[in-house]
């Protein structure tokens, strides 16, 4: 059973037909990314996916059951978003920020003050615990955030041994540095029994990093499968309109894309 | 077990949900039972305070005053329920502000600004003009009739306020205030409009209930408030963890496990009724609902499970000495206790507007 299934998922917004025809499975410690061009559908995906928008046909499974028969606070549970944008402008501490991310769980204040610490420490961010989150900069907020997402469906917690983690754009205002080491916390969480779906921009962080790879053209996905086999020069020359190559890497040997 | 329970249904102060206070915040118990300490000190003083001073050896001697029974009747007919009322229409206001700041995501949206207070009292002028074309006066149909006339204005105004300003996903400042700003001025022109229908009794009663004031405090009064307010002051804090998670945004709350629908009309039902109930009881006493939530998030933080209490006690303690103030500053006559709030809110008003990055997005 997989932890996240689409089914002949449709989606109409307005008279355009944004997303049609989109079948895949996530599987627990499956680090799967969307890519594709802007507008090609990657954030209504992430959308339909979470259960904010309802699918105009077709079906949406959590852990194999509907997501509609899920209750609000059961699937926050097993299911934590990272939107795009996040405003918070209330001087909340960021410990307090990624505090929020246990209040489906109910599982104590000692259990939730280490999850807060862990997640926090995983990304680099536990010496601005105390700082008031509107005062952090941009790349500061996002880590805050995607540790309060990694909180929520903390893979060592009981409640969450079958957690889903849904990212739109996580690397959005990370250096570089960040988004590697982003990436590579992801596989960690993935390689023990998370099942992880995001959006990226950087062909060669999902060609590095993930095990699926999903590419949106047009509200379709125009290939689903592992990176090396779905990332090629005719692909990304159809989707993207670039001229890429791909060339092994002179010092590990695995492909990049140039 | 814990399935399906949702937020709504947990206690508001369980202890292993309270999540560990950074070390510079002060202990959610010490707070509370300081300002409780403190509610209780400015009660007994609002009690002592007035133009005829009271011989508390002789009332606690004799407490229903058989001996002395003017003192009693001060005591008991005049200042107690006229000091409960100041409390509980103090408390009501300071957590439904904050309340409403949570729901909107905006620190700057007071029922007073975002003109559910003009529209409940509009809707009480409506009431107060027409009962007395048909000859109805004060008195417990008057009473109930005004509060009813001030929910249904305070919950359209709210229903458009929250429909306006967040249309577009986030919540817009600037749509806010200017829904409150219309609201206010309508309110204004069909308060002068009803001025040429009523006669000049009605009149009298409009222009000085929308001074607001305590003056005919009575137990009719402090029940009304009771029955009308408690539901507020007890199930607002049960939602603090809700409004937390409303701070990051509505589906964020959503994806936290909050059902944000049910949460959102809940919470605006609760407010618009203690809200209306204030206005009817005691007309428009503004900028509590600012100052109080504003200056307790200053100090202990934006987390709701302890600034809605919190709000609550202050509220109270803030508005039983504005009262005592606004009874002592000019004895032996008052001072309208809406004027006096406005006063002093109006000034920390504008200071907050200056600090634009608190409620304006980066």
């Amino acid at each position: 059973m997989s932890h996240l299934r689409l089914r002949d998922v449709e989606l109409n917004l307005g008279a355009r037909n944004c997303l049609a025809g989109i079948n895949l499975d996530l599987e627990a410690g499956q680090l799967m990314c969307l890519l594709g061009p802007n507008g090609a559908g990657k954030s209504s995906l992430i959308k339909l996916a979470s259960g904010e928008w309802t699918a105009d046909a077709g079906e949406v499974h959590l852990l194999g059951r509907p997501l509609a028969r899920w209750s609000a606070r059961e699937r926050a549970r097993c299911l934590a978003v990272l939107p795009q944008h996040s405003s918070l402008s209330f001087p909340f501490r960021a410990r307090e920020v990624v505090g929020l991310g246990r209040i489906p769980h109910a599982s104590g204040a000692r259990a939730d003050g280490e999850l807060v610490e862990r997640a926090m420490r995983a990304l680099g961010v536990w010496s601005l615990a105390d700082k008031p989150y509107p005062r952090l900069s941009g790349g500061e907020r996002q880590r805050v955030q995607l540790a309060r997402v990694l909180s929520q469906v903390w893979p060592q917690h009981d409640q969450c041994e079958r957690g889903v983690l849904l990212l739109d754009e996580p690397t959005a205002g990370l250096d570089w540095a960040h988004r590697i080491e982003l990436m590579v916390l992801l596989r960690q969480l993935a390689d023990e029994g998370l099942a992880i779906m995001l959006v990226l921009h950087d062909l060669n962080l999902a060609l590095g990093h993930a095990d699926q790879v999903g590419v949106l053209h047009c509200g379709g996905l125009a290939a689903l499968g592992p990176p090396q086999a779905v990332l090629t020069s005719e692909l990304i020359a159809a989707v993207f309109s670039v001229q890429a190559v791909i060339l092994p890497h002179p010092l590990t040997g695995r492909p990049v894309i140039v | 077990m814990i399935r399906g329970r949702l937020l709504s249904c947990r206690p508001f102060f369980h202890s292993s949900l309270v999540a560990p206070m950074p070390s510079h915040h002060p202990s959610a118990r010490k707070v509370l039972t300081g300002l409780t300490g403190l509610l209780l000190i400015g009660l007994a003083l609002a009690l002592g305070s007035g133009v005829t001073r009271l011989d508390w050896v002789a009332l606690l001697r004799d407490p229903l005053g058989q001996a002395n029974a003017g003192q009693a009747l001060i005591l008991w007919q005049l200042r107690l329920p006229r000091v409960l009322l100041a409390g509980l229409i103090g408390a009501a206001l300071a957590m439904t502000g904050a309340a409403m700041q949570g729901l909107f995501r905006n620190p700057l949206a007071d029922p007073s600004i975002i003109g559910v207070t003009s529209g409940a009292s509009l809707g009480a002028s409506v009431v107060i003009a027409g009962l007395s074309m048909f000859g109805v006066g004060a008195g417990t149909l008057g009473l109930s009739g005004l509060i009813a006339g001030a929910f249904l204005g305070g919950l359209i105004t709210s229903a458009l306020v929250y429909r306006m300003a967040s249309a577009g996903g986030g919540t817009s400042v600037v749509m806010m205030l200017l829904v409150g700003l219309a609201v206010a001025a309508l309110a204004g022109a069909v308060n002068s409009a009803l001025a040429f229908v009523v006669d000049n009794e009605a009149l009298r009663r409009i222009s000085l209930w929308q001074m607001g004031g305590l003056t005919g405090a009575s137990w009719q009064q402090v029940q009304m408030a009771a029955v009308l307010m408690l539901p507020a002051l007890l199930l607002l804090p049960r939602q603090a963890l809700a409004l937390d998670a409303l701070l990051l945004g509505e589906s964020e709350a959503r994806h936290l496990g909050v059902d944000v629908t049910a949460v959102q009309r809940q919470l605006i039902v609760l407010v618009v009724l203690a809200v209306a109930a204030a206005v009817a009881l005691a007309g428009v006493i503004a900028f509590i609902g600012l100052i109080v939530p504003h200056m307790l998030r200053l100090w202990l933080g934006p987390q709701h499970r302890l600034l809605l209490p919190a709000s609550g006690l202050a509220g109270a303690l803030l508005l039983v000495l504005a009262d005592v103030l606004a009874r002592s500053l000019l004895p032996p006559a008052e001072l309208p206790l809406g004027i006096l709030t406005a006063l002093l809110g109006a000034p920390l008003f504008l200071s907050l507007l200056r600090q634009r990055q608190l409620f304006l997005p980066a």
